[in-house]
């Protein structure tokens, strides 16, 4: 039994199911993703347990206390809201303090807590200073700090960085992953940025049109997709049909290696491929010749389309510094057996 | 930007020109030293602001209008946070027919609401009380009012509320600390368009008043049956000045755009 969990929660809108049996289990302390694309119910599913949404079916229990049809004035739980919801005719310290004075909190105690949560989110300055004045970032954090002075058994965030520009999202996720560590709050953070998902969760709850399709830890996740939508979903994938013959996926020609559970002779087949476990070589030196057909420069790393014989497959190579293969020119694709998975079509279809 | 051509700029300035100038002349007359309705061309007077001070009946009526637009606004305000929040937050049977009511009294013609209130004091005895003066003039500004808070409520951030109650706020607190706030403008707006309009309400006023209770619009009407002089100036000028102020408050602290339009 985990600290919050949710036993088969549903939300039903007329004739519209938006969230479907979620069980899920979460431990003291953990950071928790729901990703998703818009709609998938991941919205849903953190209203109801912030109270918001009174669940159709299904039971909410708190640290064994069963709370399900309690009023969200109640819960105790501290939730950032995607529009961060502050209150605009109150100053940052005010709106810290609204929890706390909605506790009777002593006046003392209540500044003295504000004034140490606003140092924890790096807004001591600006405690007089009303939300307008402030830039994104720093409003999002007067939201976390306001819900996390209550000391909440579980923070909830939904979409907390989805207003932010690319650079301070960045910077706010592992802002974000920092004070949830100092405070050791069990929080819970929906998402459709697979890359914030991955970056600061330690487990991560994938979403798909109402069910929780995988539950993983966020490289598992990436690395063992549980159905095609996630593979394509969470990072980039090549997807390459073909069939299972000899321990090797035969597609037209060629007969690719990689790892397959339990496949029988002769059976189609989908082979999956991380396009930055691709090595690029000199033409005739891989498992696959092909001639680069574009290239993208990402700073980081380069980006290649490989026109093949079976198909264009993307490729990714970190930036070493000097120019890679060019568009036009001849290269071989090469990659180890073991990060090459071969799934049955049914099973990789399954979303 | 779209600019506007000559001939354009021509006819705005034209219904400018048109819609100002009868005020401008009133101002003008009010401070003549004749006795008739003229345009000073000598000289300005006071007199005829000082002649209404002689008119206890026109003062006793000023702050008869005074009081009645005070509490009309008032009383429409406190009816209309509740009704707006009601339409504006819940679905429930006859939601739409209830904003309807509230708004109706905004097309029917004052002319007939006189009438009709005129009848229906004189049935239950009620004619000439100040009571029910204000209670027909509160029918009268309630949809301005309406419309104003909400237009606010609509344009408010909802999860605001949602977070004061995650907090731990009642529903009443979240109100009192939350929405109300929030809707300030509006209901200040609505209050002060409602304050003006009940101050210069004369078509269904006519009807309702009686001697005691006569509003300062109909009194001048009665005033100016009887006889033309430049007092009537002198007033118009001074409810002119006390609307301008009125309105230049309001746009200080709201913006006459965001208020009158309901845009936020």
């Amino acid at each position: 039994m985990g600290f919050l969990t949710l036993q088969s929660l549903s939300k039903v809108f007329g004739d519209f199911t938006a969230v479907r049996d979620v069980d899920l289990s979460v431990a003291k302390g953990e950071f928790v993703s729901l990703l998703g694309p818009s709609g998938c119910g991941k919205t849903t599913t953190l209203q109801m347990i912030a109270g918001l949404v009174e669940p159709t079916k299904g039971t909410i229990t708190l640290d064994g206390r069963d709370i399900t049809r309690e009023k969200p004035s109640r819960r105790g739980l501290g939730i950032v809201f995607q529009s961060y919801a502050l209150f605009p005719h109150m100053t940052v310290a005010q709106n810290v303090a609204f929890g706390l004075e909605m506790r009777k909190v002593a006046k003392a105690e209540r500044d003295r807590r504000v004034k140490e949560i606003l140092g924890l989110v790096h807004l001591a300055p600006f405690a007089e200073r009303y939300p307008r004045q402030l830039s994104g970032g720093q409003r999002q954090r007067v939201a976390i700090a306001r819900a996390l002075v209550i000391e909440p058994p579980v923070l909830l965030l939904d979409e907390p960085l989805s207003n932010l520009d690319a650079k301070l999202r960045e910077e706010m996720q592992f802002e974000l992953r920092r004070i949830q560590r100092s405070v050791g709050t069990t929080t819970i953070m929906v998402t459709h940025d697979q890359a914030e998902a991955l970056s600061i969760s330690d487990r991560v709850v994938v979403m798909e049109q109402g069910r929780m399709t995988q539950i993983d830890a966020p490289y598992r996740l990436y690395e063992r997709p549980a159905t095609a939508f996630i593979s394509s979903f969470v990072g980039k994938m090549n997807r390459i049909e073909a069939v299972w013959r000899g321990g090797r996926a035969e597609a037209g020609a060629v007969a690719l290696p990689g790892i397959a559970e339990s496949l029988p002779e002769g059976a189609p087949a989908i082979l999956t491929l991380r396009p930055e476990k691709i090595l690029l070589k000199p033409a005739g030196q891989g498992l696959l010749d092909g001639r680069v057909a574009s290239r993208f420069f990402l700073g980081s790393y380069w980006l290649f389309n490989v026109e093949t014989p079976i198909g264009t497959i993307l490729v990714s190579a970190p930036n070493q510094g000097g120019e890679p293969a060019g568009e036009g020119e001849s290269v071989a694709l090469d990659w180890p057996p073991d990060s090459a998975t071969v799934t049955a079509p049914a099973q990789g279809a399954a979303a | 930007m779209h600019r506007n051509g000559p001939i354009a700029l021509f006819f705005h300035g034209l219904v400018v020109a048109f819609v100002l100038a009868p005020l401008v002349v009133i101002c003008l007359v009010a401070f003549t030293p004749e006795n008739t309705l003229s345009i000073p061309t000598t000289s300005f007077s006071l007199r005829w602001f000082a002649a209404i001070f002689e008119h206890p009946d026109f003062v006793q009526s000023f702050y008869n209008s005074l009081w009645l637009a005070t509490l009309a606004a008032t009383i429409s305000i406190l009816l209309a946070i509740p009704a707006a929040l009601a339409i504006d937050r819940y679905d429930f049977p006859g939601r739409d027919a209830l904003n309807g009511l509230f708004l109706s009294p905004l097309i029917i013609p004052h002319l007939v609401l006189g009438v009709a209130f005129l009848r229906l004091f004189a049935l239950i005895g009620a004619t000439g009380s100040f009571f029910w003066l204000v209670f027909t003039h509160v029918i009268v500004v309630t949809p301005y009012v309406m419309r104003l808070v909400m237009a606010a409520l609509s344009g408010m951030d909802r999860s605001a509320e949602q977070a004061a109650t995650t907090l731990g706020a009642s529903h009443w607190t979240v109100f009192r600390r939350i929405t109300a706030p929030m809707i300030l403008p509006g209901i200040t707006g609505g209050w002060l368009l409602a304050f003006i309009n009940s101050f210069d309400e004369l078509t269904m006023s006519i009807f309702v008043t009686s001697p005691q209770t006569v509003t300062l619009p109909v009194r001048m009407y009665m005033y100016a049956t009887e006889s033309i002089d430049p007092m009537m100036a002198a007033v118009s000028a001074l409810m002119i000045a006390l609307t301008a102020a009125a309105m230049l408050v309001l746009d200080r602290a709201f913006g006459l755009d965001k208020i009158l339009v309901g845009q936020k």
